[in-house]
Parts: structure tokens; C-alpha cells; sequence
């Protein structure tokens, strides 16, 4: 037989692949695809029959490597349950027979006793609340004059430096690089994450750049306008589609986070696999009064989304949500949708895709192993194309987590 | 003395040719079912490495390999115009490592070294010579 069958069973929580024919180097690709298929799906816990496997070559050996340690990481397991003798002899000559077969113990639960669960069910989402110290005080800090890019108006008395740190995250305008003079042809959207700070280059690259700051080396950015505030984080929310298949709106998803944590205005992260984001880039530093949002330049100043981008990559966000209109924060915020009363200013850091774990997921480790392991591909303003019959509506998302820290 | 020339393309959808060829081979020369699979491995190994990552441009390549079998020896020969490459320098896959430690390159070479007897490569005239040898009989 020169082909592979796949079938699949399912054991309640586990999926049990039956593979039939070969996995050589031809196939094993199919298989891959299969696997991250169900990984995307949300099934972390895999078991492979491979009785019916005539061949397995090295590149077969390799898929079931990188898929056996893709599902560690994310404290689930790939392993064979049962497989044919031509397939344990070539096992045992690369000595992977045993590991490969080995089924992990129990994940470990590791919610520590103070911590209390919620969960509830909206728009077709799970939301599962953690309260983490939901005490704490988070300082939110205002920067810049957001008014002055209508005009392309910023010299250097309007700048604020930012430094990358444990536990600060912020977005607005700005550029990597100490001084004005430096970084006066780059500024674009940038995103802060705790010790990395990445932003898009509004120099016609389109290409982000992003700096992971390590022991001596300290991120640098000099911003044009914008906000930040420490992540000391009240809350934990865990957001997922009831069956696999609906998404979820910003606004939505704004108007649940509100209506868990009770609160009017919260500065949030977080790390969500998108289905298809909405928003817009500079793409000129929006200096010395030159024309940007004016028509017929803004077709080349301004990246728009035409459609629905990056469906199914891994997402950062960083922004803030308001229900509470305040003269200092109006500047800042931009209406959600219209007729919402929701006010929000959102930027994302697209990645490629990687599975997440479902629990114990560490946000400074989360955002140091995206940007270690996959590609960082955009950066966008999340907005909201409310147009009449041509509008693409909103960003949406399939699953994720949100830190939560209220500013009230 | 039995023997078998055959050219596959550059494709890896033609490594599919290898099986068929040596399945036919081994009912005729009367190799064990378990030694054909692990010859099979050994030219896929060999010939889906040099389709990978051999050839620096897009163009069809032939890959010819020689297949014999004297006094209970079968004898590889695999002759490829692909950039040089000289599979014995690749380093020694450790097998006794923890899987997350395991390096994801190196196995295809490891099996191909545990299953054959005796490799010798040679680079004449921008070719690439590998030739393989298994002692069918010998008891492992």
C-alpha cells in the first residue's frame, strides 16, 4: 500500500488516531496536518494506534518527535498506544520505542488555595474567571497628545521615553531608539510587553521590529503618545468557544469581561487565537505636518485590513476598556462600535500560530516563548470598520486569556 | 549474479517507485520479508534526503541507484548530481537522550548506519557516490 489512512476515534477526553499504510516521507506531512488540525481544535490529548503502520521512516520519526514535545509544552500528550513490528523495530533502533509509547501521569494541579473559580456561559463562550489578588492597585499612565497625529504635528519637546520592564505593558505611537532625531522617520503603533517592546515602522517597510529585553539590555523606545500601566492583575479570565466553532467580537467580549469583574474601566493583556482581525497602521511617521489621513494619500500613509486579517494566528493584545469617560482618558479611547457605550484603544502583535495550554499559562513566559519560538508578523490598531453594508465589522477571536487589571 | 539499475526524478512522490522495485527484487532473489523493509528504509532515507535538500536549483534530477546481490550480499549503489554531501560526516545521533533533548536532524542517517554493514562515499566528477553493503545472512 503507498498510502496513509487516518481514522479517528474518540475516548471521551482522549482522540485516538488510527494510522493505516505508511509514514514515510510522503506522507508524514498528512499526518502533521492532521494533528495540528486537532490541536487547534483544542484536543491536547492524543494517542496514536499504529498497528496498521507497514513503514515508518525517519521523517514519520520526526512528526511524531515535534508533535510528542508540541503537546508536552502544552500539558498534553502524543504517544503511541500500539504499533506494528515493523514499526517498533525501527523505534528501538533510534531508541524511541519506549519514550514514544510512554502515557504522561495526571497533569498537576497547581491552583493554589487562595485562588477562587467562576465560570459562566455567553454568546456562545465559556468564561472562566480566576481571581488572582483582586486587591491590587493598578497605576495607569497617560502620555502625549494623541491629537496632534491628525495633524502630523510631533517635535521632539512632545516625547516620552519608554523602558522595557518585568510587569509594564502599553501601547500608542512610537519608535525604537533613544531620541527624537533617531527615530523621528519609523514612529509607528507599538506594543509593550513586560521586558520586550516590539512596534511596526511607519517607513513604508511594514516589516515589525521588536527588541526582547535580557539582564543588561533594556528595550528603549521613544513614544509619541500613549499609555502604560503595571501588570498587577486582579483577575484571570479563560474565554473559549462552546463548540469549537463560534467566535467572539471585541465588544462582546468587552462587555463580559466588564460584566465579570464589575468594573468600569479595565487595562487588559491578552494572548488569543484570532479569527480575523480588523484595524488599521500607519505607514508614515507622522511628523513635520505631512499628510496622512487626507485623501488620496491615506491610501499609501494608512494600512486599513480589506478583509478579515490573520484568521488563526496567536495574538498579544495590550489596551484598555472604558465604560467611564473621564477628560484625561477621552483623548485615548475611540467608541467600540457605534451606539456602544464602551470606549477601548487596542493594540495587537500578531504571531504565527502555537498551540497555548489551557491552564497554568504564565503571561511574561507566554510572551518570552512567542517571541523566542514563532515569527512576529504585524502589529495593529484594532478598529472597527462600521460601514454600511461594506464595513468588515469587528476583530474576533476563537479562544484565550485576558489579565485583567481594573482602573477605577 | 542478480542485479537491477533503475532512475527515480527528483519527486519525492517517487520514492513510491523504490518500494515497488525492491518488493518485486526481494520475491525474485529470495530476500526476507524484514530485510527488504529495511533496505526499503535505507534507500528512502538516502534518496528523500538528497530530493530535500540535495539540489540548489529547481530542475529535474536524476537519481540512479544500483541494486545487486552475490553470495547473500546486497549491494547499494546511489549516484546523485546533487550539491556534495558526504553522509558519514553527519554526527552520531545520541539515542540514549531524554525526547526533550532529541535533536529532530540525524535519525534518517542513524537507521541507515545501524541496518548496513559497510558505507563508503565518494565525490567523483560532481557526483555524489554511495555505496552500501548488507550481509543478508549474517546473524545480528
Amino acid at each position: 500500500m503507498n498510502n496513509l489512512e487516518i481514522v479517528l476515534e474518540k475516548l471521551s477526553d482522549e482522540l485516538i488516531i488510527k494510522c493505516t499504510g505508511r509514514l514515510d516521507a510522503n506522507r508524514a506531512g498528512q499526518l502533521n496536518d492532521y494533528v495540528d488540525r486537532l490541536v487547534r481544535e483544542g484536543h491536547y490529548q492524543i494517542s496514536l494506534d499504529l498497528t496498521g503502520v507497514e513503514y515508518l521512516s525517519s521523517v514519520g520519526i520526526r512528526t511524531l518527535i515535534s508533535q510528542n514535545k508540541n503537546l508536552s509544552a502544552v500539558n498534553g500528550y502524543f504517544r503511541i498506544k500500539a504499533m506494528s513490528e515493523n514499526v517498533r523495530q525501527v523505534l528501538n533502533m533510534v531508541g524511541l520505542a519506549e519514550i514514544l509509547g510512554q502515557k504522561p501521569g495526571k497533569p498537576k494541579k497547581t491552583q493554589s488555595s487562595g485562588e477562587k473559580n467562576n465560570h459562566f456561559e455567553a454568546h456562545g463562550f465559556n468564561f472562566s474567571l480566576t481571581a488572582l489578588s483582586p486587591k491590587n492597585q493598578t497605576e495607569l499612565n497617560f502620555f502625549g497628545d494623541p491629537e496632534l497625529l491628525k495633524i502630523s504635528g510631533y517635535a521632539n519637546k512632545d516625547v516620552t521615553q519608554i523602558k522595557s520592564g518585568d510587569n509594564k505593558f502599553g501601547i500608542g505611537l512610537g519608535a525604537l531608539g533613544d531620541t527624537f532625531d533617531d527615530c523621528k522617520d519609523r514612529f509607528g503603533e507599538f506594543i509593550q510587553l513586560g521586558k520586550s517592546i516590539a512596534y511596526l515602522p511607519g517607513d513604508g517597510s511594514k516589516k515589525p521590529d521588536y527588541i526582547v529585553g535580557t539582564g543588561q539590555l533594556v528595550a528603549s523606545l521613544t513614544a509619541l503618545y500613549g499609555f502604560n500601566f503595571t501588570g498587577n492583575f486582579s483577575y484571570l479570565v479563560r474565554f473559549e468557544s462552546t463548540d469549537h466553532l463560534n467566535t467572539i467580537s471585541v465588544s462582546d467580549l468587552a462587555e463580559n469581561l466588564t460584566k465579570i469583574t464589575g468594573s468600569t474601566q479595565l487595562a487588559v493583556v491578552m494572548i488569543a487565537e484570532s479569527a480575523g482581525l480588523i484595524g488599521a497602521s500607519i505607514n508614515a511617521s507622522p511628523i513635520d505636518g505631512k499628510k496622512i489621513f487626507t485623501f488620496p494619500e491615506i491610501k499609501e500613509t494608512v494600512n486599513f485590513t480589506t478583509e478579515p486579517a490573520h484568521n488563526k494566528a496567536l495574538t498579544l493584545t495590550v489596551g484598555l476598556f472604558s465604560n467611564m469617560a473621564t477628560a484625561e482618558n477621552k483623548k485615548y479611547l475611540r467608541p467600540l462600535s457605534p451606539n456602544n457605550p464602551m470606549q477601548a484603544h487596542l493594540h495587537s502583535a500578531v504571531f504565527s500560530y502555537v498551540a497555548l495550554k489551557k491552564t497554568d499559562i504564565n503571561l511574561a513566559e507566554t510572551i518570552d516563548y512567542l517571541f523566542e519560538t514563532t515569527e512576529l508578523k504585524d502589529i495593529l490598531h484594532l478598529a472597527n470598520d462600521s460601514r454600511e453594508i461594506t464595513g468588515l465589522g469587528e476583530s474576533r477571536f476563537v479562544q484565550g486569556f485576558c489579565w485583567i487589571a481594573p482602573v477605577d | 549474479m542478480a542485479e537491477k539499475v533503475f532512475s527515480i526524478n527528483n519527486q519525492l512522490a517517487e520514492i513510491a517507485v523504490i518500494a515497488d522495485t525492491l518488493e518485486s527484487l526481494s520475491d525474485e532473489w529470495n530476500i526476507p520479508m524484514n530485510i527488504t523493509l529495511s533496505l526499503n528504509l535505507v534507500l528512502e532515507e538516502l534518496v528523500s534526503n538528497t530530493i530535500l535538500y540535495g539540489y540548489d536549483d529547481t530542475d529535474e534530477h536524476k537519481i540512479e541507484i544500483h541494486l545487486s546481490f552475490i553470495d547473500e550480499i546486497v549491494s547499494i549503489q546511489i549516484e546523485d548530481d546533487g550539491r556534495e554531501f558526504n553522509p558519514l560526516l553527519v554526527a552520531e545521533v545520541d539515542v540514549d537522550l531524554p525526547i526533550e533533548e532529541r535533536k529532530i536532524g540525524g535519525l534518517g542517517i542513524h537507521l541507515v548506519r545501524k541496518i548496513m554493514d559497510e558505507i563508503v562515499y565518494e565525490r567523483i566528477d560532481n557526483k555524489n557516490i554511495l555505496r552500501l553493503t548488507k550481509n543478508i545472512r549474517r546473524i545480528e
